[in-house]
């Protein structure tokens, strides 16, 4: 186990992605799963703070300390056993995203759940349910987890392998690892029915597992996982396609969701004029008439590819006359082309917040896919009406945008702030939710009452209360 | 202008490399194989200066049938003609060079392009020999090019700085990151790339002036050694950086 007193040696582990910044008093970073038990096993009978740290690539302050020790897992680095067969592997929790993937190229497996930030770590994923653009087609983070290995703040372990241990209803009563018997209720609550990373995943008969997932380190520390593999497809073909209009994107993207097999995506990758705008900064080669810009990936075989090329030209000569236009990528490396075209964006948007000096407002919210079109429309016309500078990407596919509204000065963040909590609550009163992915933590509290009745939320709290009576784990996240 | 442009298939960049059971040459299985990079950018080079002068772009491979793939890419990117020189999997970059010189003397290029190394074996060789062989200048590692006149003046990395070096047409230029942003291959370009016809020609053996002799892959790097306070006596640090490290 390393400890470190001086702030200079940990001063990077009190921000996060989101630069809001916290506090502590010193780093920890354990070696192993005994080492974990001791120091929750102490800080519960002490009483002092313990904030679980992951790579602090996340985008709501939630690995950020407001006092007390950081835990930080990055010496649970370990691949630990990949099984062929059952197609699983094992890890523990600071293997990062991008490992996985390296490790699992050329085997024919892959693991679907594919956040942009590639040094985001699976404890973090696990987290916050992260998801990625392949959420698409295959969900979340939550899929693919078949079991974790926790520390609850008490000290003991509990092993939780999906479809062991589900409520009764809306009742749980297990036994950690060496015996206690833990029991509550859960709230009854709806979640909305897209994709979702606000407060605990609730369900009737849910499974102890699911609760764990996107609990944004409340409840326990993950030390290890096993991941649920896939097949990886025989080949990938993977698209850029320019839009000269606003309705000809609109019509694609409700058209393909109908369309059969051979041209159904894997991710639908939205960009739009202001985005375009950026990137030509790096990217040259966009064509000059381009409003919007998708990504799309399609997964085929050696056999069907040209089929599939084929199909896709025809399919988006309906909607947009820059279909020659269309950039194509057929091997990793030409993916990797296109991927970066996607990655260059939110480095471009920071450079601006960064010269801006102002901090970043980002919309994480996501609706049904019936009023996609509706809602973004919405939200630019509060921008033009408010006369804000922005930028819009995210996950069309999923009907979930990344609004990021860039401010030069005090009151522009001001009114900046009003139009989000509008856009927060038109996606909710649309049946959506005000978190998709990067979840709560301590930046987006007050808005998780936009989504919940503080009834609900206290409902969470006694389920918080259940596993952490004293709150030593994670204080400040999501309540 | 009538350019050639030299393509060399390459192990994707984020293939796990493993070492055939022979003990010289790569284990192809689950292996995936892309354009050279460095060809992309001597591809874009290639295809912008004949969008300027006019004239063709030619891309060649010498390789077995698998190597279509490669040009079928290049024919995707917008060159005119693709020549498949049709052979044993390449081992020698003499041999090569030889079969690339034979088809550039047919041929007669006022320009070829290479790439500045290849990934896969990165033995820079190519372009100096197919410049002895052809009696052509040859300007390497090359990062801006401008051709005036039938006059080349080409920009190089050099240690700490840029040199800039002229030669007249004909010449080789092999191709350093830099030199350009490669296009995007397009989809109808795609298409019709499927069905372009590649000029198959035979290679011709060469006896072969480098053999392999055997292959491993370089062992993980050394595990550091935490020294514990009570270990925290110069002599012992500097004996471990001497004797251990071999650092000092
Ligand atoms: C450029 C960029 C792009 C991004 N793109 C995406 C995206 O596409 N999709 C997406 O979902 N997110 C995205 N994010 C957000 C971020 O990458 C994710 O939230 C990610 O899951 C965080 O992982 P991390 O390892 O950095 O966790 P951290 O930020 O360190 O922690 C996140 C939370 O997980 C908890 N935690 C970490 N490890 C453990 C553990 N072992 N046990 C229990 N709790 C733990 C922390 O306490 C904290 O509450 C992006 C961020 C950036 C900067
Ligand atoms: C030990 C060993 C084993 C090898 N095994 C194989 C193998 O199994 N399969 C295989 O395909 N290759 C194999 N090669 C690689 C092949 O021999 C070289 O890529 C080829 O000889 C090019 O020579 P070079 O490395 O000197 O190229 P470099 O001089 O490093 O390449 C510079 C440029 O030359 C051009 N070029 C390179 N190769 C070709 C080509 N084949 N056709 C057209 N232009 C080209 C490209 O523009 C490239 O950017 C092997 C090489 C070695 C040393």
């Amino acid at each position: 186990m390393i400890v470190k007193h001086n702030k200079n040696e940990f001063e990077d582990y009190l921000v996060d992605a989101s630069s809001y910044e916290g506090f502590a008093d010193e780093l920890i970073i354990p070696e192993n799963v005994d080492e974990i038990k001791q120091i929750l096993k102490e800080a519960t009978v002490k009483s002092h703070k313990i904030t679980i740290s992951g790579a602090g690539t996340g985008l709501t302050g939630s690995r950020v300390p407001l006092g007390g020790k950081i835990l930080s897992m990055e010496r649970f680095n370990r691949i630990l056993n990949f099984d062929r067969e059952r197609k699983t592997l094992k890890v523990e929790s600071f293997v990062r995203i991008e490992e996985i993937a390296n490790y699992l190229a050329g085997s024919g497996l892959f693991y679907p759940p594919n956040p942009t930030e590639k040094l985001s770590t699976i404890g973090g994923n696990i987290g916050n349910n992260a998801s990625g653009a392949r959420t698409y087609k295959y969900g979340s983070t939550r899929k693919y987890i078949n079991k974790i290995d926790v520390v609850l703040p008490t000290g003991e372990s509990l092993t939780i392998k999906r479809g062991e241990i589900f409520a009764n209803g809306y009742n749980f009563e297990f036994c950690t690892n060496g015996g206690t018997l833990i029991s509550f209720e859960l709230p009854k609550v709806q979640m909305p029915k897209v994709k979702h990373a606000a407060g605990y995943y609730i369900e009737q008969n849910m499974d102890l597992i699911d609760l764990f997932i996107g609990a944004e380190g409340t409840l326990g520390v993950v030390t290890g996982a096993e991941l649920q593999l896939l097949d990886s497809p025989e080949e990938v073909l993977g698209a850029i396609v320019f839009f000269d209009s606003h309705d000809g994107m609109f019509d694609f993207l409700s058209e393909i969701k109908k369309t059969d097999e051979i041209i159904s995506p894997r991710l639908i990758e939205f960009f739009d004029d202001n985005s375009i705008m950026l990137l030509r900064g790096t990217i040259p080669h966009i064509p000059k008439t381009t409003v919007y810009a998708l990504w799309i990936e399609i997964e085929t075989s050696k056999e069907k590819s040209d089929e599939t090329l084929t199909n896709l030209y025809l399919f988006t000569s309906q909607f947009t006359s820059l279909v020659d236009d269309t950039w194509v990528a057929l091997n990793e490396a030409e993916h990797k082309r296109l991927a970066h075209f996607r990655h260059e964006l939110p480095l471009a948007v920071y450079e601006k917040i960064h010269q801006y000096k102002q901090q970043k407002l980002g919309t994480d919210s996501a609706v049904p896919n019936e009023f996609v079109k509706e809602y973004y429309e919405y939200m630019v016309n509060l921008f033009k009406q408010e006369q804000l500078e922005y930028v819009i990407w995210g996950h069309i596919g999923n009907s979930h945008f990344h609004a990021n509204i860039l401010t030069k000065n005090e009151d522009e963040f001001r009114r900046a702030k009003d139009v989000y909590v509008d856009i927060l609550r038109r996606a909710v009163s649309l049946g959506g939710t005000i978190s998709a992915e990067h979840g709560i933590g301590k930046l987006k509290k007050e808005y998780l009452k936009i989504l919940y009745s503080e009834e609900i939320i206290d409902g969470f709290r006694k389920i918080k209360e259940a596993f952490d009576s004293k709150n030593v784990l994670n204080d400040g996240n999501i309540f | 202008m009538n350019i050639l442009v030299c393509v060399s298939r390459v192990p994707d960049t984020a293939t796990r490399i493993i070492v055939g059971s022979d003990g010289k040459s790569i284990d192809k299985n689950g292996v995936k194989y892309i354009v050279n990079p460095y060809d992309e950018f001597a591809l874009e080079e290639g295809l912008r200066l004949r969008e300027k002068n006019g004239g063709s772009v030619t891309a060649i491979t010498v390789g077995t049938d698998a190597a279509t793939d490669v040009l079928r890419t290049a024919l995707a990117m917008g060159v005119d003609k693709a020549i498949l020189v049709k052979g044993d999997e390449p081992t020698d970059s003499y041999y090569v060079a030889y079969n690339i010189a034979k088809i550039a003397k047919e041929i007669n290029p006022d320009l070829i392009i290479l790439g500045r190394q290849s990934i896969d074996f990165d033995s820079f060789q190519l372009p100096s020999m197919l410049a002895e062989m052809l009696g052509m200048p040859s300007v390497s590692v090359v990062s801006a090019l401008k051709i005036e006149n039938g006059q080349v003046s080409a920009e190089r990395d050099v240690e700490g700085g840029k040199e800039t070096v002229a030669c007249s047409l004909p010449c080789i230029i092999s191709a350093q990151k830099g030199l350009n942003e490669p296009r995007y291959p397009k989809l109808p370009d795609i298409m019709k790339a499927k069905s372009k016809p590649i000029d198959t020609r035979e290679a011709e053996k060469t006896e072969p002036k480098t053999s392999i002799i055997g292959m491993e892959i370089p062992s993980k790097a050394r595990a550091g050694k935490v020294l514990e306070a009570s270990d925290a006596n110069i002599d012992e640090i500097v004996r471990l950086l001497k004797e251990e490290a071999k650092v000092i």
